[in-house]
Parts: structure tokens; C-alpha cells; sequence
């Protein structure tokens, strides 16, 4: 079936001694020597199992799970490492070897830690998946699911018992090995269990794998080993301030599928063995007040979440919801996984200081599922920082300038310790100039798992490309966009092809020609999703007319994804590479630059015209006219570029 | 309005929650009759807030997306105090739909947990 990458420089083989033989840099502390006071942190583990070995013996530290009525239950971490202990034996004994992929899917629960530890504790590498959306259609999640199964590679698949009956199309379409089980269906599979010391991985073995973004298409099943992630989860708790003098709490809605749920808040809570409270996302989708609450009741001072996050709570929560709640303890709201809105972050700073909410608290990050997490921080304790910047200087290979009429931009921050940032102008790097972001560290992936190609355009002796664009100014990195084909919407990434297929199978559409991509519009909240399709040729003018809401109505109902504009395009416009695959980056800007054209018909005129040395201005004659961001509706046809 | 597992509901009374619901949640205008103003540029229009039409589809009429369906979905389960499984909610492509559902797990009994 899946054929897996034995390369050692990508580290999935399964041996557990491989990964650490003769490796000079098996110290997981790597990285962090420059971190000041996080030398005085002795490093005590390892792997994951070290960890939750470590606070095994903690009964009064723990998982505080809040349900959708917001009540608490308690899972301390004792009974965490209970629970891995016990499903780590009844894998073993189902015949899950060390190095097996174990697919997890599961809302946020008591059940989503004994799979995940449990697999640890057999030797198997979890790979956390998303559960179905509600009242959506599943088709989409079907195919989904079933490519990220069959890309995985899982051996078996352990499921929440509501959401196993809905996984029957995925499993039958990848057919892991040993099936689909619910916990208790584990249980009565393996039978009696002997007591079983937990599988002892080396750091350089795989801990885990997850899905950057879910596409049917193309999934890449980011590896990251034990090294990696408890690199990136002790740089994470040496930056915490004040650690003597103010016990650290994190609160989170996060999805424990997400790097930012998992990595982020659940493995630094275990590490220092602190308390962790967690919401349920659909809990919070619904009434974003909960989670305030949440930091609130129990004093957290840590809290992440995606920049939507922090524009649905000024959109939806109501006064009356924040009844006796003090955000005061919140020291650092980071705000990653997606673009950062300097107007989402002021606003929420407004919406929320009369509740105690600190302005400094609000933290930009970066970071990627391929760096395990994190790559820069924003200075703690500081209020963000922004600038604005002339437009056409953000374009690649230019040099920002700035303007204060241009183009508002939030410092994502600093390498966090042991991480570089490097910005590639084509192949040197020029300071200060736009390009592509390489950042290189130790908690890097070990690559996609199973694919070497892809793999090595992305990591290149050591460094990795994270596809992003930006430029550093005064040590700080600030985002201008993306080289790399990604939606992200509302902190999850989609690959465009899913968006562009519903597109491209509506009446009327020319087929296979449909681009989406979603960028940051100025002033806006959020990213925004644009899907360009050419209309066929022989289209007639009723179904011309329809493209617009027809498409919103496809992508919405595969996706749920509301397109904020679509453009019909006149057939040929979408710039295409010489093979004929389309310019996804290059369709956008020509779009956001106004310059998307048509092709010219070649008549003699145009010819003519070419030889007379006009064809520049006939080209711009045929320029669709001028982009209105401000026209949100966008869907009216009204920017369609004329015939040429 | 709470609403009790067990005691006789009619579908009228399902309809007209969620009506409410969508009305609280989801910013959409619910008129008592003629049609909906859908998607997030609707205004919510002034007066009572009639039913949901139950031909409606979330998708192509209402034009919800996966944030919406999912705010509905949960805040259907806590106004009628029920809790739909992901295979409760296969095949739902419409109001009425949604409204059978609720039907069915108010008459199995609680299951608030």
C-alpha cells in the first residue's frame, strides 16, 4: 500500500534505533542555549513518554475539560498516563507495532488523550484527525479523511463512537489494516490485558503526524519526531515571563487536531506539569463569550487562538455574556496560524480593555505545521507593532518603503530562541528586501512522510521554505504574502484544488478553469477567499450571469466555504505556466493589481498593432476595470474583463 | 423558552425555535412569510420572528457556511435541550429537515448530559 520513506534524512523508518544512531544533536535542548534563563530549566526529557512519565505521579495538576454547559471536569495528568498506559497495552495486543500509524477522531475529551498517549505508549505515531462538520455535507469530508488515512498510511483508525458510524466510506475507501475501532471496542478486541511497560522510542523516532491543511488531493502528512516537538515545547515554556513568580495557565478552544491546539497548549502544560483548561472549538464557533469566560474563571495567562478568533469575539459577544469577568490575568493572547489583522487586534484591544483585557498581552506569531509550530514571537509584554508600507514596494524583490498612506502590516516578531529566519530574493538573500521566508531550527519536520519530492523542495540542507513572503526590518519579520499554493481561512489552511473543482463543475464554466486563492485584503479582518472562473465558451448569456452565485453555491455547499468574491473571466485569461498548469500567485496579482486581461485574439489588427509598436496600450485598453475591494459582494459580474 | 425532552412539541412549535435560533445566532432576517433575505448581509428585521420555512435549504437558500451550520447545530441542541449525533444529522439538507430530527430526539427523551 503506502510505501514508506526509508531515507534517514527524513526520518520516518520505523526503527526505533535509527533515528538516533551516531546523531551528534540528540540533545533535545538544542536551541535553546541562547534562550537567557531557559538554561536554568534543567531538560529532563527526552520524548513525549518521558513527559507524561514525569507527571504521572500529579493528581492535582491536569486537563481541566469544560463541557458546552461551561461545567468542569478534571483529568489529571496521573489519570492521563493511566489511560495511555492502558490503551498503549490493548494496541499492542490488537498487533500495533512500534513505528504504526494510529489515525485518531475525536471531538475534544477524555477520549482523545487516552488514543493519543495510548499510541505513544505502544510505540505508534498518532496522527489526530478532524471530525465531521455539523449539518455539513459529507462527501467532501468522506474523500478527505479517506486521502489522509491512505497518505498516513494508518494501520488503524481509534474513533469517538458518535463519529465511527460516519467513517465507514473513508474506511472502506483506504482500508487500514486492522479497521475502525471505538475505545471500547479496543478494549473487547484486545481482551485481557497484561500489564506493559510503555514502548521506550528513541528522540529521533516519529511522535507525530499532522495535516497542515485537509485536501483530497494532495495531503502531506507532516512528520515531526519526538526531538522536534519537545524542542519546540521547552523553547515555548522558557518564554513564558515571570515563571517564579506567576504559575503559568493555559486555557485553549483549540482543536487538538491543530499544531496550535496540540503542540502548543497541551504538551507545554504537560511538560511543566501545569494545569490546562479546554473548551470544546464547536463550543466556542458558537458562543465565542465561553471562551473569555474560561480565561477568566481560572486565571489563565496563556491563551492562543487564530485571528478570526479574536474578531468573532468583538463581532458576537454581548456585554451581558461577561458578566464578573477580568481578562487581567491574561498575559499573552497570541494570535498565529493565519494573517494578523492590525484592525482585528485593535479592535479586540477596545472591545475588551474595559474587562481588564492588557493591550500588551496581544501577541503576533508565526509559525507552521512543517516547524512544528512556532518560528517568530512578537517581544512579550509589549504592545504589537505595525507599519505601513508604499504598496508597490511589498511586491518580491522590492525594498519596503515606508508610507503613511500605504499598506498596513503587523510584525509577526522574532526568531524564537534557536530558530533563524532567513528572506530569499531569488536565490541570495538581500536585506530588507521581499521574499521568500526560509526559516531553519530544531523542531523542523522530519519531512512528509513518504515523499521525498516534496520533501526536498521544501527542506534544503537544513533549512526550510515555508512558501511565505515577507521581509525583515529591524530584526522583526513582517508577512506580505504567499508564494506557495494555501487558502487559509478562520486559521485552517485548504489546498486550493477542492474550492477550484467545485468551481470549475458549475454550468457555464469553462472546465478546469477556476483559480481560489484568499489573501488580506487592507482593512480587513481577515483573509478573504476569491475564486476566479473562466466562463466556457459556449456559455450562454443566462448561464454567464448565474456563474457568480452558482459558484458561491458549490464551493459553500462541498466546502462551507463562503467565497467573498468570484470574478468570470473571459476564456484564456487565467495566466497559465508553459505546460498549461495554472498560475495560481500570479492570478492574484494581476487581479489585486488590475491587470488581468484577456488573451488577444491574434487578428491582423492586433498584429498590426504589435508591429506599430502600441500593443502596450491595447493590452491595458482590454484591462477589466479597477478592483473595488470595497465592494464585498463582489459577485455581480461587474469586474468581469471586457472581450477583447 | 425552555423546552422539556418528552413533553409533546408540534412541529410548528420546532419550526418557530428555530426560527428564533437563526434569528439570535446567525443575524439572519426570518420574515413571518414571503421569503428570506439570506446570507450575512441580511438585516435582521424588526418584529416577531416567524418560522423557518421548512423547504429552505441551509445551503442553497439559506447560504449558510460550515461556522453557521455548526453555530445552528449547537445552538438547536441547547433551545430544545437535545444532542444530535453526526448521524443524526446526515441527509439534514433542509429546515424541515433539521426539524424532523429535533422531533424524534425530543420524543426519545432527555439526553441533555
Amino acid at each position: 500500500m503506502i510505501e514508506l520513506d526509508r531515507d534517514p534524512r527524513t526520518g520516518v523508518s520505523v526503527d526505533p534505533g535509527l533515528g538516533t544512531a551516531g546523531a551528534p544533536d540528540a540533545d533535545p535542548a538544542i536551541g535553546r542555549a541562547a534562550t537567557p534563563g531557559a538554561s536554568s530549566r534543567p531538560r529532563r526529557s527526552a520524548t513525549l513518554i518521558d513527559l507524561l512519565e514525569r507527571s504521572a505521579d500529579r493528581d492535582d495538576r491536569g486537563l481541566r475539560l469544560l463541557d458546552r454547559h461551561e461545567r468542569e471536569r478534571f483529568l489529571s495528568w496521573r489519570r492521563v498516563a493511566a489511560g495511555a498506559e492502558r490503551t498503549g497495552a490493548a494496541l499492542a495486543a490488537l498487533g500495533v507495532r512500534p513505528g504504526d500509524r494510529v489515525a485518531l477522531v475525536f471531538p475534544t475529551g477524555e477520549e482523545f488523550f487516552d488514543a493519543f498517549f495510548g499510541a505513544l505508549a505502544a510505540g505508534a505515531v498518532p496522527v489526530p484527525l478532524y471530525p465531521p462538520v455539523r449539518l455539513g455535507r459529507l462527501g467532501e469530508y468522506h474523500r478527505a479523511t479517506a486521502g489522509m488515512l491512505r497518505a498516513a498510511g494508518a494501520r488503524v483508525v481509534l474513533a469517538d463512537a458518535r463519529i465511527r458510524r460516519l467513517l465507514g466510506q473513508a474506511v472502506a475507501a483506504a482500508r487500514p489494516e486492522l479497521g475502525c475501532l471505538t475505545l471500547d471496542g479496543l478494549a473487547g478486541a484486545a481482551g485481557r490485558l497484561r500489564p506493559r511497560e510503555p514502548h521506550r522510542p528513541a528522540p529521533g523516532d516519529l511522535a507525530l503526524v499532522q495535516f497542515s491543511s485537509g485536501t483530497t488531493v494532495d495531503p502531506k502528512p507532516v512528520a515531526l519526531s519526538h526531538r522536534a516537538i519537545l524542542a519546540q515545547v521547552e523553547m515555548l515554556n522558557g518564554l513564558w515571563p515571570e515563571r517564579e513568580r506567576i504559575v503559568h495557565s493555559g486555557a485553549s478552544w483549540l482543536p487538538l487536531y491543530h499544531d496550535m491546539g496540540l503542540i502548543g497548549c497541551i504538551f507545554p502544560a504537560l511538560e511543566l506539569g501545569t494545569d490546562m483548561t479546554l473548551l470544546p472549538p464547536e463550543v466556542f464557533v458558537a458562543r465565542p463569550a465561553t471562551w473569555l469566560r474560561a480565561i477568566s474563571r481560572f486565571r489563565a495567562t496563556v491563551s492562543p487562538a487564530p485571528n478570526f478568533a479574536y474578531g468573532l469575539c468583538v463581532a458576537k459577544v454581548r456585554d451581558e455574556e461577561l458578566d464578573g469577568v477580568d481578562l487581567s490575568s491574561w498575559r499573552i493572547a497570541l494570535n498565529g496560524a493565519e494573517a494578523v489583522s492590525a484592525r482585528t487586534l485593535r479592535s479586540f484591544i477596545e472591545r475588551f480593555r474595559p474587562w481588564g483585557f492588557r493591550p500588551e498581552a496581544m501577541t503576533p506569531v508565526y509559525g507552521l505545521a512543517e516547524a512544528a509550530l512556532a518560528v517568530t514571537f512578537s517581544d512579550l509584554g509589549r504592545p504589537f507593532r505595525s507599519g505601513r508600507f508604499e504598496r508597490a514596494s511589498l511586491e518580491p524583490g522590492e525594498a519596503p518603503c515606508p508610507d503613511p498612506g500605504g499598506r498596513e502590516l503587523v510584525s509577526v516578531g522574532r526568531p524564537v530562541p534557536g530558530f533563524e529566519v532567513e528572506v530569499r530574493d531569488g536565490d541570495a538573500g538581500r536585506v530588507g528586501h521581499v521574499g521568500r521566508v526560509w526559516v531553519r531550527g530544531p523542531s523542523l519536520m522530519e519531512g512528509y512522510l513518504g515523499r521525498l519530492r516534496e520533501t526536498a523542495r521544501v527542506l534544503r540542507d537544513g533549512w526550510l521554505d515555508t512558501g511565505d513572503l515577507g521581509f525583515l526590518s529591524g530584526g522583526e519579520l513582517f508577512l506580505t504574502g504567499r508564494a506557495k499554493d494555501l487558502v487559509i481561512l478562520r486559521g485552517r489552511n485548504y489546498g486550493p484544488e477542492e474550492i477550484e473543482a467545485a468551481a470549475a463543475a458549475v454550468p457555464g464554466a469553462r472546465a478546469g478553469c477556476a483559480v481560489a486563492a484568499s489573501y488580506l485584503p487592507e482593512e480587513s479582518d481577515g483573509e478573504e477567499l476569491v475564486v476566479f472562473v473562466e466562463a466556457a465558451r459556449d456559455a450562454s448569456d443566462g448561464l454567464r450571469e448565474r456563474l457568480p452565485a452558482a459558484v458561491r453555491e458549490a464551493v459553500l455547499g462541498a466546502l462551507g466555504l463562503r467565497p467573498d468574491r468570484v470574478e468570470v473571466l473571459a476564456p484564456g485569461t487565467l495566466p497559465r505556466t508553459s505546460s498549461g498548469k495554472l498560475r495560481r500567485g500570479e492570478t492574484l496579482r494581476r487581479w489585486l493589481a488590475g491587470e488581468l486581461a484577456p488573451p488577444e485574439p491574434v487578428t491582423p489588427l492586433r498584429l498590426a498593432r504589435a508591429m506599430a509598436g502600441s500593443a502596450w496600450g491595447y493590452l491595458r485598453s482590454g484591462v477589466r476595470s479597477e478592483v473595488d475591494p470595497a465592494d464585498s459582494t463582489g459577485s455581480t459580474g461587474s469586474g468581469r474583463p471586457e472581450k477583447a | 423558552m425552555a423546552w422539556r425532552a418528552g413533553e409533546p412539541v408540534t412541529r410548528e412549535e420546532i419550526l418557530q425555535g428555530i426560527g428564533e435560533v437563526a434569528r439570535a445566532h446567525l443575524g439572519l432576517g426570518v420574515p413571518s412569510g414571503g421569503g428570506l433575505g439570506a446570507g450575512r448581509d441580511a438585516e435582521p428585521e424588526e418584529g416577531e420572528a416567524g418560522p423557518l420555512r421548512p423547504e429552505l435549504r441551509l445551503v442553497e437558500d439559506l447560504a449558510l457556511d460550515s461556522i453557521q451550520r455548526l453555530t445552528l447545530a449547537v445552538e438547536v441542541e441547547n433551545r430544545f435541550r437535545i444532542r444530535l449525533d453526526p448521524e443524526d444529522e446526515e441527509g439534514i439538507e433542509t429546515v424541515g429537515d433539521l426539524a424532523e430530527v429535533v422531533g424524534r430526539k425530543l420524543e426519545e427523551g432527555p439526553q441533555d448530559d
